[in-house]
Order: structure tokens, then C-alpha cells, then sequence
């Protein structure tokens, strides 16, 4: 943990540098404090309040920041886990369907849509989706928030449809290039050619051998990818106005909120990092011929 | 790679190795194509006060939003500006942000890298720990934040962009580090005792010179992005000057009556990023004696 924020200094001792002040102070403070001391005890002292679970208040609601982060927490939570969940969903066949026939027309088309899919920046993807089907088609509501308590399940997936695409788009196109050179890989090895040999049926070889095998690095890129879709959020928030964490430390940033911007920053990387170390442990699930020693 | 000992007589064996190259890159349809669009990108926004056929900011009032036309070929924004002429400068903007910030963080990321991977041991292992830490940061809300918190300017775009990017780069190059290090030139030269000044000149930046080359090109899409995201929530590039996220910012607002402001920057940006990106690719194969072209 500590080493962790060790190297976040500098940023947090910018953010810690003008807590309280008037904002013409700011400025100047800033400039003349440098990186001086003061400012390494104030990072020490907001060091010391979150050994305790406390992150300060709000410079301008005066609302305990974790308090806000908790309240903000569920919207991109349903988010990333919606875009993770539709990359896996989309990419996984895709990519198989690529794999197999490497070089088919579909494999053609795939890779090109993905390289298209990688270059499109997502905020720009998502508004082009809000103009087609909410504002064109009027299909899907183009903004705002309904949770799963207001309105259920189906008025929660119909505003967060359009989010969700924009945020998993370029992770769908990572999942199927990732599956696809996997199972490319994999259908060239020999125990494929046994299960075939001995009278398998494709469909067996695949979901029973093939899958098992190319799924395992997927899990854990997902997880390192948790990072990315946290960084995508925060623009797909502001795009479809959703009440979550990307919004809130947009706010907190041009207005100059120290201790909302640090908190959720600090959640962002612990998130990050907790995304990771999830994913090891799961890679050692999967794949017993990876022991952690 | 029957071509090898083809080379030109009378010339050294660096210049055999390029022409080699030179020929392998021409024999890919996908690089000289995609190379061409990026130099005509990069020489039209260079060009953009000579191709322009308006000024940037001037405010046509009287021709507020006007869809495409013979005088403004891309059409004008809410303020009467030529789009045309703000997308040509504007890219000067962004590629420039691009270009600069990947450069500096591969100086940065670069030599820390190399020197951390050779060293190995104790010191590796902090100078690891600390990229890390940085990387656990989402890339788009640290850049974010630094821009906003520091004041946004298109200095410290640059400085935020390859504050996220050194890392990354650091962490590249330590990763192609590792691998050159054992190689039994690197062995000989150490045993011959080398210092490691000149293992790292000599042999290892050499060896590595050209994936870094591809990923750092790989990076200039990506940064492209970032710069796109951060002048999007409003901490980049400030009006009236113009970069293709801030363009997309602008038109934003004006998806419903106008959707052109906003689908040109992004189609310019998409363009960018999947030309660097292709590009990449295809170097990396170029330069990888096994893929045949």
C-alpha cells in the first residue's frame, strides 16, 4: 500500500498543495511552495488521516469525501462491469469465429473492423451512437441514470445500453484479437489433433479443449484492462451524464476540490490494483500448472 | 529472407540492412498506404496557415452552423468558425501534443528502463515498483488531473501526456532489456569487462532500438487519444485555439442541428490513430525476420 502512494507524491502533494485556500491564493502558492516542505507534511498528514479510513471533506459541500465516493461508487460500478461483461460476451465468439478460419473473408473483415475499433476515441464513438439511436432512431434514452431500484432491471439497461457499448467497444476489439490468435495458436497443438483424431466432434474439441485454453490470458488482460475501462468511464459518464465517479471527479478537478479529486483518484488506482491481483489469483485457479510459491 | 546477401556492393553492412528493410517495408501493401495518409496528415496541418482559406477564430456570425458548402468545405461551428481551417490547425495542436509527449517519455522511459534492467537485483526491483505504482494510475484521470491542477496549457498537456506514457515506456524497454541481456554477445562483452556505459550503448539500445520505435509509435495513437480525452472534459487545449478534442467538445452541444462540428475532428482523429497504429504493425513485422511479407 505504501508503495503504492510512495511514488504518487508528486501528484499528491500538487493536489494537497492549496487545501482551503482562496483559489486567487491558490495559484501562486502553488508556484512558491513548489515542492517544499509543507507540502510534504501535508502529504503526510493526509497519509496518516487514510490509515484510518479518512479522506477528508469536500472542500465545497463540506461532505465527507468517502461518503460521496460510496454514493457515486454503484453507477460506475454497474459501468465497467456492464462493458466488461458485453466485451467478453461480443469478443469471445467473435474471436473464435476469426480464429478457426484464419484468413476466411470473416477473419478479414474482423481484423479490420478492429483496427478501425482501436483507433476510435471512445468519446467520440459515443456520441456518434447517442446521434444514431437515441437522437436519429429514438430507440434508447441518450442520457441519464436510472438504478436497478428506480424502475427495475429493463429502464437500468436501456439507459445504460448506449454507455456500456461506447465504454466496452475497444475492449471488445483487445478480447478479439487476444481469442483470436489464441485459438490460432491452439488448433495447431497436438493434443487438438488427438481430440480429432480419436473421433471428437468439432464442436467438443473447441468448448472442451480449445476454449479452456485460450480463455485463461483473456481473464487475466481483462483484469489488467480494469485501469483502461476506469479512464474510458470517466468520459462515457460525462458524455451520457450518469451521477458516478468519472462526473464527480470531473467536477471536483475544474473546481479545484483537492480532497474529492485525491480520494477518487486513490479509489481509481486501488481499484486498479485490486483488479490485478484478482486476476493472478484466478490465472492460479485456472491454469494448475501455475502455482504461486 | 533470400534477399540478405543481395545487398548493394561498395556499401557497409548497416546500409545493406536498411535497403533490406526498405524493400521488405515496400513488399507490405498496408505500410507504404497507411505511411503516405500519415505524411500528407502531418505535412497539411504543418501547411495549415497556407491551406487554410480562412483564419481559425474568425467569427463568421452571420453563417453560424452551416452544414458543408463550396466557401466552408467542412461547414462552421456555433461561432461561424471554418471548420476546415480550425481541424487544420487544430491537428497542428494534437500532433504536435502527440509527437512531443511520446518523444519525452521515451527520453525518460527509455534509459530508466535499460538501466534497471541491467542492473537487475535491489535496484530493479524499486525502480519496477515505482512504475508500477505510476501505472496503477488510469492513464486519461492522471492526465486529467495534472492539466487541470497545474493549469491547463498546451505545455502541460504535452508534460501530463508523458507523464502517464514514461512508465510505460520505462517498462517496455526494461522487458526488451531482460531478453537482450542474456543473449550471449551481452555474456562475452561483460566477460570481457565491459562497463555498463557500453553494454548499454554498444549492445543493448541496438537491440532494442526498434521495438521501442514501434512502441513508441503505437504510443503517438494513444496519446493522440489522451490529448482528445483531456481537451474534451475541458482541461486541455483552451479556446480559441483549437485541437481535435477540443473540436468535439464544441460540437458536442450541437449533435441534433449540427452533427458535422463533431464528426469531422473524430473522423480526423480516427484517422491518425489507425494510420500510427498500422504503421506499428507493420514496421514490427519488418523488422522481424521470421514474418514473411
Amino acid at each position: 500500500m505504501l508503495v503504492t502512494l510512495l511514488p504518487g507524491d508528486a501528484v499528491n502533494a500538487l493536489l494537497a498543495a492549496a487545501e482551503g485556500l482562496d483559489h486567487r491564493v491558490e495559484e501562486s502558492l502553488r508556484l512558491q511552495f513548489g515542492l517544499d516542505r509543507p507540502l510534504a507534511v501535508r502529504y503526510v498528514q493526509w497519509l496518516g488521516r487514510l490509515s484510518v479510513g479518512d479522506l477528508g471533506r469536500s472542500l465545497l459541500s463540506r461532505q465527507p469525501v468517502l461518503d460521496t465516493i460510496l454514493a457515486r461508487l454503484p453507477v460506475t460500478i454497474i459501468l465497467t462491469a456492464g462493458a466488461i461483461f458485453l466485451s467478453l460476451a461480443i469478443g469471445i465468439p467473435l474471436g473464435l469465429l476469426a480464429g478457426m478460419r484464419p484468413n476466411s473473408p470473416a477473419d478479414r473483415l474482423l481484423s479490420a473492423v478492429a483496427a478501425l475499433g482501436v483507433a476510435t476515441p471512445s468519446f467520440w464513438l459515443g456520441i456518434l451512437l447517442g446521434f444514431v439511436f437515441a437522437q436519429s432512431l429514438g430507440w434508447l434514452p441518450s442520457f441519464g441514470y436510472r438504478g436497478p431500484g428506480e424502475g427495475g432491471f429493463w429502464l437500468m439497461t436501456q439507459h445504460m445500453l448506449l454507455p456500456w457499448l461506447t465504454l466496452s467497444a475497444a475492449r471488445i476489439v483487445e478480447v478479439v484479437r487476444q481469442v483470436r490468435s489464441g485459438t490460432v495458436e491452439i488448433m495447431t497443438q497436438d493434443f487438438i489433433r488427438t481430440a480429432r483424431a480419436k473421433g471428437l466432434p468439432e464442436r467438443l474439441v473447441i468448448w472442451k479443449h480449445a476454449l479452456k485454453n485460450v480463455l485463461v490470458p483473456v481473464i487475466t488482460v481483462t483484469g489488467l484492462a480494469v485501469g483502461h475501462l476506469l479512464s474510458g468511464a470517466v468520459v462515457v459518464e460525462v458524455i451520457f451524464l450518469l451521477p458516478g465517479m468519472g462526473t464527480l471527479v470531473v467536477e471536483a478537478v475544474l473546481q479545484r476540490d483537492f480532497p474529492v479529486t485525491q480520494g477518487v483518484v486513490l479509489t481509481g488506482a486501488v481499484a486498479t490494483i485490486g483488479a490485478s491481483l484478482l486476476a493472478d489469483a484466478l490465472y492460479g485457479l485456472l491454469d494448475p500448472r501455475i502455482r504461486y510459491d | 529472407m533470400t534477399d540478405a546477401g543481395r545487398g548493394t556492393a561498395g556499401r557497409g553492412a548497416a546500409g545493406e540492412r536498411a535497403t533490406v528493410l526498405w524493400r521488405r517495408f515496400f513488399r507490405t501493401r498496408t505500410g507504404p498506404f497507411f505511411g503516405g495518409i500519415l505524411l500528407v496528415l502531418v505535412a497539411v496541418t504543418i501547411l495549415a496557415p497556407l491551406l487554410a482559406p480562412h483564419s481559425p477564430i474568425r467569427q463568421y456570425l452571420d453563417h453560424t452552423l452551416e452544414p458543408p458548402s463550396a466557401r466552408f468545405p467542412l461547414g462552421t461551428d456555433d461561432l461561424g468558425r471554418d471548420l476546415l481551417s480550425r481541424l487544420l490547425h487544430g491537428g497542428r495542436i494534437t500532433l504536435l501534443a502527440a509527437f512531443v509527449s511520446v518523444g519525452a517519455a521515451t527520453a525518460i522511459g527509455l534509459p530508466v528502463g535499460m538501466i534497471s534492467g541491467m542492473l537487475g537485483g535491489r535496484g530493479d526491483i524499486w525502480i519496477m515498483h515505482a512504475v508500477n505504482a505510476l501505472l496503477s494510475f488510469p492513464s486519461v484521470l492522471l492526465a486529467f488531473a495534472i492539466s487541470a491542477l497545474i493549469g491547463p496549457s498546451l505545455a502541460v498537456v504535452v508534460l501530463a501526456i508523458s507523464i502517464v506514457f514514461a512508465p510505460r515506456m520505462a517498462r517496455f524497454a526494461r522487458g526488451q532489456t531482460l531478453v537482450v541481456r542474456e543473449t550471449p554477445f551481452v555474456e562475452a562483452a561483460r566477460a570481457t569487462g565491459a562497463s555498463l556505459r557500453r553494454l548499454i550503448f554498444r549492445h543493448v539500445l541496438p537491440n532494442i532500438a526498434a521495438p521501442m520505435l514501434v512502441e513508441a509509435s503505437l504510443g503517438v495513437g494513444y496519446a493522440a487519444l489522451i490529448e482528445a480525452s483531456i481537451s474534451f472534459l475541458g482541461a486541455g487545449i483552451q479556446p480559441p485555439r483549437s485541437s481535435w478534442g477540443l473540436m468535439i467538445k464544441e460540437g458536442f452541444g450541437y449533435m441534433d442541428s449540427a452533427p458535422w462540428v463533431a464528426i469531422a475532428p473524430g473522423a480526423a482523429i480516427l484517422l491518425l490513430t489507425l494510420c500510427v497504429n498500422v504503421l506499428g504493425d507493420t514496421v514490427r513485422d519488418v523488422f522481424d525476420p521470421k514474418v514473411r511479407l
